[in-house]
This record gives C-alpha cells, structure tokens and sequence, in this order.
C-alpha cells in the first residue's frame, strides 16, 4: 500500500531539486568550459588562475563549501540566499571536475589534427573552436554525464544550509510523522527516477552527435 | 576581519576532529573494499539471480546521494531493532556507498585480464576460488590501485556528510566551535585548508603510485 | 619421472568424438566430426586454418561446449553423469574430475605473470592434486630438468624468450600427470630459431611416454617423424585420417593433396 499521501510535499521539494539542479548545470558548464580552456591557454596566469580554482574546489568538500559561502562569507560581507549559494557552490565544485574532463578531451583530439590546422594556418583560437572542441565534444559526454548525476546528488547536501529542496521536506515530514522508511525510500526512489531520466537525456545527446560521424568502437 | 588568534586556538579540537574523520575514512573504505569486491564477483556470476539484482543495487546505490543513504541508516535501523552509535552508521553507510563504486573498479580490473590465463586455469583444472585467488585477483588489483585511491579521497571528502547526524568530525566540530564563538568564519576555513591540504598530499600520493603501476 | 612405454596401447579408445557440431554464432565450425583415438596414440591434427582444429582442442579440454553429438573422455562424458540410474547434466565436481585426465599447452603459452616458473609449475599440483609443497617443488624440478630450464627456476616468465616460456607451459601441463596432452600450435608464435627447442622436448614425449598426444601443427615433417597418425580436417569435418607416411606419401583425397603441396611447397 503506497505512502502516496507522503507524495505532494517530497514533489515541491523536488521542484525546488530540480530548480537548484537546472542553474547549477548552468554554472557547471561555463565552469568546465571556461577553467578547461584557460588550463591549456598561452597565458601563464590564466593556466594558474584555473589550476588554483580547479585545485580548491576539487580538494574540498562541497558540503564544507556550501557551509563556508552560507556561514562564513557573511562575515566578510556577502550575504547569499540558500538557492544562489547552492547554484554557485555546486555549480563550481562539478564545474571543477568538469574542467579536467574538458581539458583532457582537448588533448586527446589527435596531434595531426592540429597540424593540419597550422598547416591551414588557422590562428590558436580559430583552431580551438573550428577544429580541436567540435572533435572533444563528444568523448566528453560520458563523463559529463556521470559528473551530471554527481551534481544531481549534491543539491541534497543543500538540505543542511536550510534550502527546502526535497530531502530538507524529508527531514520535515520525519520530525512530524516519524514514517521514517516510507520517507527515505521514496526519497530515494525519486532521485533514481530523476538520475535515469538524466542518463537517458544524455544518451539521446550522444546519439544526435553521433549522426553523420564515422566512430568506430562505440557502442 | 579573520581573527587569527581564534584560528590557532581552535586548531588542537580541529585536530582531534580530523582523527575522527581519517577513522571513519579508513574504516569505511575498509568496508568498500570488502563489500565491493564481492559484489563484483556477483555481477560477474553467470547465474542471472545473483549478477542481475546485484547490478541494480549497484546502480541505485550510484544514482542516489549519499546523505538521503546516511538518513535512511540512521533513522531506519532503530525501527528494525538496530542500535549503533551514530559513528558506526556513518561508517556503514559510507562503506555502502563506496562499495558501489569500487565493484565497478574491480570489474575493470579482473576484465582486464587476459583471457588465456582464464584457459591456462582451467587447463590445469584449477578450482574458481583458487583461479581468483591465485591467477587473476594478483593480476587484476595493481592496476586498479590508483582508481581505489581516488575513492579513498573522495569518501574523505564526503566524511562531512556525517555531520549530519551528529558525529563529531570536522564540520561538526566547526559547527559547534562557530555557534558557541558565534564566529564561523575561522572554524570553517580552517576545515576547508585541513581538506584541501589533506587532499592535495594524497593526490601526489596517488600520482606516485599510478607511476609505480605503470613502470610494472 | 615420465610413465614408462609399455608395448600395446590398449583396445577402448581413450577419446571418443561423435557427429559433434560445434556453431560460433553462425558459423559452423565443426559439422559432425567423428575421431576416435585409442590410448597412447600421438596424433598429429593438420588442415587450413578455420578447419576446427583448435576447436576440438578446445572442446576436448571443456574450454567449449559442443552445440550437438557426444564426446568421451576416458569412457566418461564431461557434460553428462549418471546419478540415480539417470542421464543428467553433470555437476561441477563431474566435470573437474573429467578435466583432470586431460592438460594442454596454447600457442600463447599463456604463463602466470605474477609468479616465477617454480610458481607456476608447482601452484596446480598444490592446490589441485593436493602435493605438499616439498613434492611439487621436486617435481617441477624434474620437469624443469627435463625440458633443460632447471637454472631458470626462479625466473620470471617475463625474463624469458618465447622458447623458454613455451617449454616451462609444458612442463606445467605435465606436473598434473595427465592421461592426455593436448598440443595447440605450440610453436606457431615462436620465431623460427626457437621452434627446435621446443619440437625436441615434443618429440622426447612421444618416444618416451605413454601419454595420449593430440598435436595441432604446422610443422609436418614433424608431424611424419613422431606422429603414429595424422588427421586431415577441412571444414570441420575428417576428411583423411591414416598413418603419416600414407598421408605424406600419397594422399588419398585431392583437397588433402593440395593443402600438403601448399604448406610444403612440394
């Protein structure tokens, strides 16, 4: 017999999940793409620039850095809501892990293809957009989709910095029901239905991509 | 603004903190070790009632956070009879969590291993549990060391999360240095500098060792 | 070491294949393929690759499962047991015990990496046939001995050239003192200059042992000068099957004439 009355309050909150995870993945993708760039650029400050930021937030929590910007920044004068604090924080943690893949997929497009773009005599930036990310794109997007879930994830650590996306609702109904099993499992169950719908979306970007290119060796 | 004398002040509780949260990384990979190295074995058994509910809890584990798995022990184990300390259900439930995640690892390891020492195996009628243990475990797990690395990492940065449920790791302890000082800038920063150096130490760590595999 | 040669080889056949079909996906790569093989006897299997000589290798040492017909082991089916005066689908310990009559060395040689040859020589005789490490460990060293590596014990197989790897392989099937010796291909993955070293530790088995020897090879004058017979397969099927000088000599069967004139250059 399904706890369906416990539904109504967990699906606001999962707006609300999904609402975080929407502009998150915005700031993600700038992020990755930004800070991967910067990685392999000819300016030596913007190389370190993105390696201290690539460094800090990979090496620290994403709860420690939701807690810093939510508790601490105040103190030295920027006040966030919960929502924005959750969008920046989580959106530049994945964006962090996002940049090494970005990074890592640029490199990988094979030498000859830069050298048949200096050969052309494309200019650095003209070879990057024209010819090196349309060629990284598409190895990036299993990754990229892993990293997507990771985000999905982390939006219930927002839960602790009182957004009142679906966990914290969780944690509400328990004080006032203790159905404590019924709550979590279909917590549980609704981020497996979200993650499965991502995954698929992913698959269809993939498949688009795929169209018209000559890959062998992928499934 | 930042008030280096608390910051020194409060870096010896800090420290014991950061005992608790090493414990609970070691102990919990320790289970992830375990457990995912069996549920790799699992999923790679030719018995659909085995490797077939063993993927998906694999997969469910992987899809969903780990606060709602820690929430879920913490809350639902009472119900059933179940009474830990809150540490022991941290580090359970870490321990789950990661099994996930490094199943898959050793799955890439043991397919990595060629096929011909399966057949040199059974060629000289070698029981299966002698075959993993002897012939392909010894050559599945170096490689995959780094990869298990990384997760000893990531599950200590994910040792926060047990704040959630009141054991007395780093954030927690910055938490209640910062409501009792009603300062939490020094409290907080202090943790993140603990995590990033903490972090970046095992990084070189595991590069290092991902060099020593490779030189093999 | 190595069971002495005694005069007859005995009458019920030590190897028994019948109409077994074998498909890969939807290829067919054996098609009803008979072969009896009485105790003792060293076979050589030859024919154009593709024609399942491997396959039955294969089968024989229940890497693969037939698709249709039977095969006995020592009278005994690796698949099928008698439990209860019934036919059923055998258990695992069934198949193991069938297993242990036979051994087989590949092409690749397919060596343990991770353990020296004293390891990999001695770790089935210890944990299979349940030999002290003490009697393993002499035994492997007189196999070792024999195939001329003893000085190379405590090597690994990385350190060794293909010849030497290919050798302790043998050595390591023979420490499980099978009934059978399956040999396939063995010197194809070697360079030429190393093949001898190999064929002459072959030939010594087949003059000195009572073991039963099915050898798929390339190498036919080899195969004429120990073989007490030789198998011609094409299409996964026997299409000659008589002793080596009647092969070689004068062959019955075109196909088998031509496949004999393009590997020799005769």
């Amino acid at each position: 017999m399904p706890p369906l009355d416990l539904l109504p309050p967990l699906l606001e909150g999962l707006t609300v999940t999904l609402a975080l995870t929407a502009g998150a993945t915005l700031v993600a993708i700038i992020a990755s793409f930004g800070a991967g760039i910067a990685r392999l650029s000819q300016s030596g400050f913007l190389r370190a620039a993105a390696r201290v930021y690539i460094d800090v937030f990979r090496g620290t929590s994403a709860l420690v850095q939701l807690f810093w910007v939510y508790f601490a920044l105040p103190l030295l004068g920027l006040e966030l809501p919960a929502m924005t604090a959750g969008i920046v924080v989580l959106g530049l943690n994945i964006g962090a892990y996002g940049a090494e893949v970005v990074r890592g997929a640029l490199q990988a497009v094979p030498a000859p293809q830069r050298e048949a773009a200096v050969a052309l005599n494309f200019t650095p930036r003209q070879m990057l957009w024209r010819i090196l990310l349309p060629q990284a794109i598409l190895p990036m997007l299993p990754p990229f989709g892993n990293l997507w879930i990771e985000l999905l994830k982390g939006t219930a650590l927002a839960s602790m910095i009182t957004l009142n996306e679906v966990v914290f609702r969780g944690q509400l109904l328990r004080a006032s029901t203790f159905r404590s099993a019924e709550i979590f499992s279909l917590i549980l169950l609704l981020y497996f239905l979200v993650a499965l719908g991502m995954t698929m979306t992913m698959r269809q970007l993939e498949r688009r991509l795929l169209i018209g290119r000559d890959y062998g060796g992928v499934r | 603004m930042f008030d280096w004398t608390l910051a020194w002040n409060i870096l010896p509780t800090l420290l014991r903190a950061f005992g608790v949260t090493v414990q609970a990384t070691l102990l919990g990979m320790s289970v992830a070790v375990c457990l995912g190295l069996l549920l790799a074995v699992l999923r790679r058994s030719s018995s659909a009632w085995l490797s077939w509910p063993s993927a998906w809890i694999v997969e469910f584990i992987r899809s969903t956070p780990l606060l709602v798995q820690i929430y879920f022990f913490f809350y639902v184990l009472p119900n059933l009879g179940v009474s830990w300390p809150p540490f022991l259900t941290g580090v359970a439930a870490l321990g789950l969590h990661y099994s996930a995640y490094t199943s898959e690892v050793y799955r890439a390891g043991i397919d990595s291993v060629p096929r011909g020492q399966w057949e040199a195996a059974i060629a000289l009628n070698l029981s299966p549990y002698r075959t993993f243990r002897s012939i392909i475990l010894p050559q599945a797990i170096p490689p995959i060391l780094p990869a298990l690395g990384n997760y000893l990492v990531a599950m200590f940065k994910d040792t926060p999360l047990l704040a959630a449920i009141t054991v007395n790791e780093l954030l927690q302890s910055a938490k209640l240095i910062g409501a009792e000082r009603f300062r939490y800038l020094e409290p907080l920063t202090m943790v993140g500098l603990l995590f990033l150096v903490a972090s970046l130490a095992s990084a070189h760590f595991i590069r290092i060792l991902e060099a020593r595999v490779a030189a093999r | 070491m190595l069971p002495a040669k005694q005069t007859e080889p005995g009458n019920a056949p030590i190897i028994q294949m019948q109409g077994v079909r074998k498909n890969f996906g939807t290829m067919t790569v054996l098609r009803g393929l008979d072969l009896e093989v009485p105790p003792s006897q060293k076979v050589a299997l030859i024919g154009p690759s593709g024609s399942g000589k491997s396959t039955i290798l294969r089968i024989l040492m229940t890497l693969e499962k037939i698709d249709s017909g039977t095969v006995l082991i020592d009278g005994e089916n690796p698949w099928r047991m008698r439990k209860d005066g019934r036919e059923v689908p055998s258990d695992f310990a069934h198949l193991r015990k069938v297993r242990g009559k036979i051994s087989m060395v590949f092409q690749q040689f397919n060596l343990f990496p991770h353990m020296n040859v004293l390891r990999n020589v001695t770790e089935a005789p210890v944990h299979v046939l349940g030999l002290s490490k003490q009697e393993a460990a002499q035994r492997a060293m007189q196999l070792l001995e024999m195939v001329g590596l003893r000085d190379k014990m405590d090597a690994h197989p990385a350190q060794l050239s293909g010849g030497q790897k290919q050798r302790v392989a043998i050595a390591r099937a023979l420490a499980m003192q099978p009934k059978i010796m399956l040999f396939d291909e063995v010197t194809s993955a070697l360079d030429p200059e190393l093949v001898g070293e190999v064929l002459n530790v072959l030939r010594r088995l087949a003059r000195e042992t009572d073991m039963t020897m099915l050898i798929v090879t390339h190498q036919m004058n080899f195969a004429q000068e120990i073989a007490d017979r030789v198998v011609f397969l094409e299409g996964g099927c026997v299409l000659e099957d008589a002793a080596p000088d009647v092969i070689f000599s004068h062959p019955s069967q075109p196909r088998t004439q031509e496949f004999l004139r393009s590997i020799l250059g005769a």
